[in-house]
């Protein structure tokens, strides 16, 4: 009875890694065709070594950097997306603050009305949004093309509902004797908010940072939307051009996968114990 | 000091609320003032006032009825496939046990990922058999000596395919989320209901389905607005064909402002589509209390 249960427990660690193999596999594959000969790639197919490499080779990565300009939407994606990042952080969390502690007229019904908005998805108010962030076009002739993509990329994006929520129940789990010895001591809003509040929420502040960069590192429909010429694009569209535009070499097209792929994996991993710590905390003191 | 306080309130919220005036509400309501409008994309200023004639000429075109009939099916298949197998994965991935572990961290994988990464590389792993080269899944089919099958060149097979590669790619959020709520049922609960006798299935059905129901019911309303937002699958592998069978209803508002150039168009979908997100969110809503009520 017992060396039945053991055998089959070992078949369902088998199984749940075979899986686990199994859905990993288009990400495998996307990893192994980048680093082989374009020949391989097509020789290997249907057989296990589609995922293994024996001659690795870089020159799909240089192929991607040289005709698919990789470093140059690398490099936008990463302004806008940092842009969106701490301009939120600089709205939100002032924001935050005033929701969890300040006593104002219309607290409630404001704070109900912008959770509200946290469910209207970009995708149903594109083309408007389109609409209010276009008179401001003209200022390219002042602005470069550039510096407009920048601000039309990250502007609309910095405050949000979702971040401002979850700032304020963190601001709401800090014990208010910090804040009131701070008073005492003769502080007023600002600096209790700067020297005290914010502080004590690092790793709620990380997780807001974190979430924002890899939403907008992974945004399309916006930027396809805004940018318009080759210099301004993020680094999904410039994925999504180079993918079009013929020969479509398959292992470059991986190369620019993986090159857009791995600065935000770095970042999540970097930032994960952050987001754990921050996700327990709120448990901790509810 | 109570003045005070409401003027430095007012300036810590001020920002945000003005930004989200301005970039979310704003635009909400631009949708549906636009909508009566007769506006061309480079047209400087509002065309006359033309009343319900956008929405007429709206539900007049096929190709929206198409596109409504295409984005519905892909979120009918798209939620119910995709909260089955992450409630599956979170079941089976609730243990400590190594190999459990490394399940989990390959399903969450592809929810980090870029859609627009993993559209491009679906689209090559789906590629027909032929002499420029043939994708993974039919190069595996051939191995396997099966037939090789059209995928997304296919009007049948097209809308499937995405369906497939975006329960694969969305499931691991939601197991995630459903491991977190498994891990809040006290131990105690198991223990009391194995006294009574239960069987694997009656704990299930007695102590993890009741548990889990909340958020479960989430899921399934966070899924249903992805789903309903569907863009960028079939715009990168196959441009919304083959014959119209994957074009989703935000493809239809983008090609009706940047292709067809027709702004009153494209925000009276987006008006129409507004309503129907809303409707169903609302539904969904009063669904769950019919269904709480009845317990």
């Amino acid at each position: 009875m017992n060396r039945s249960r053991g055998i089959s427990s070992e078949l369902v660690s088998l199984l749940a890694l075979a899986v686990a193999v199994a859905f990993a596999i288009p990400v495998l594959w996307m990893f192994a065709a980048s680093l082989k000969p374009e020949q391989a790639i097509h020789e290997d197919l249907g057989s296990p070594r589609s995922f293994v490499t024996f001659s690795p080779t870089s020159e799909h990565y240089i192929a991607a950097i040289r005709r698919g300009d990789v470093s140059t939407t690398l490099v936008n994606t990463f302004v806008a997306v940092a842009l969106i990042a701490l301009g939120g952080l600089c709205v939100n969390a002032p924001a935050a603050y005033a929701f969890a502690r300040m006593r104002f007229p219309g607290r409630e019904l404001i704070f109900l009305l912008l959770v509200m908005t946290i469910i209207i998805p970009l995708e149903v108010i594109v083309i408007p949004l389109f609409l209010t962030v276009r008179p401001t076009r003209s200022l390219t002739a002042v602005l470069d093309e550039r510096v407009w993509t920048l601000g039309a990329l990250s502007i609309p994006f910095m405050a949000k509902a979702f971040n401002i929520f979850l700032l304020r129940q963190q601001f709401l789990s800090l014990p208010r004797s910090l804040e009131e010895a701070a008073f005492l001591d003769g502080a007023g809003w600002w600096r209790t908010f700067w020297h005290v509040a914010l502080p004590n929420v690092r790793p709620a502040i990380v997780t807001v940072l974190l979430l924002d960069f890899v939403v907008h590192w992974n945004d399309f429909l916006w930027p396809l939307v805004v940018c318009q010429r080759a210099d301004t694009r993020t680094v999904q569209l410039g994925l999504a051009n180079f993918f079009t535009q013929p020969p479509i070499l398959w292992g470059a097209v991986m190369a620019y996968g993986v090159l857009a792929t791995i600065p935000m994996l770095v970042a999540l991993v970097l930032g994960q114990r952050w987001i754990v710590r921050s996700l327990l905390t709120t448990g901790l003191k509810q | 000091m109570n003045r005070r306080e409401h003027i430095t309130a007012f300036l810590f919220v001020a920002p945000a609320c003005a930004l989200i005036l301005l970039f979310v509400l704003w635009p909400v309501v631009n949708t549906f003032t636009t909508s009566v409008y007769q506006v061309g994309l480079t047209d400087p200023q509002y065309g006359p006032f033309c009343g319900l004639a956008n929405y007429r000429a709206l539900f007049d075109d096929p190709a929206f009825g198409r596109s409504a009939a295409n984005t519905a099916v892909f979120t009918l298949a798209v939620v119910p496939l995709q909260t089955a197998l992450a409630l599956v994965f979170a079941l089976w991935t609730n243990s400590p046990a190594w190999s459990r572990r490394a399940l989990r961290v390959s399903v969450f994988l592809p929810t980090v990922l870029s859609l627009t990464v993993l559209s491009v590389l679906w689209r090559l792993l789906y590629e027909p058999a032929s002499l420029s080269g043939t994708g993974l899944f039919n190069g595996l089919l051939a191995g396997l000596h099966l037939p090789t099958q059209p995928f997304l060149t296919s009007p049948r097979q097209a809308l499937w395919a995405i369906v497939i590669m975006s329960v694969w790619q969305g499931a691991g959020l939601q197991m995630m989320i459903f491991l977190a709520a498994l891990q809040q049922i006290p131990a105690e609960r198991y223990e009391a209901a194995r006294l009574d006798g239960a069987g694997r299935w009656h704990q299930f059905r007695h102590v993890t389905l009741p548990a889990i129901a909340p958020t479960a019911f989430f899921v399934v309303m966070v899924t249903t607005i992805f789903a309903l937002k569907l863009f960028v699958q079939p715009f990168i592998m196959t441009r919304g064909g083959p014959e119209g069978s994957t074009m989703s209803v935000v493809q239809y508002i983008y090609e009706a402002a940047f292709f067809a150039r027709d702004l009153g168009l494209a925000c009276a979908a987006g008006a129409v589509f507004f309503v129907a997100v809303c409707l169903i969110a609302v539904a969904q809503r009063l669904l769950l209390r019919v269904v709480e009520d009845r317990q």
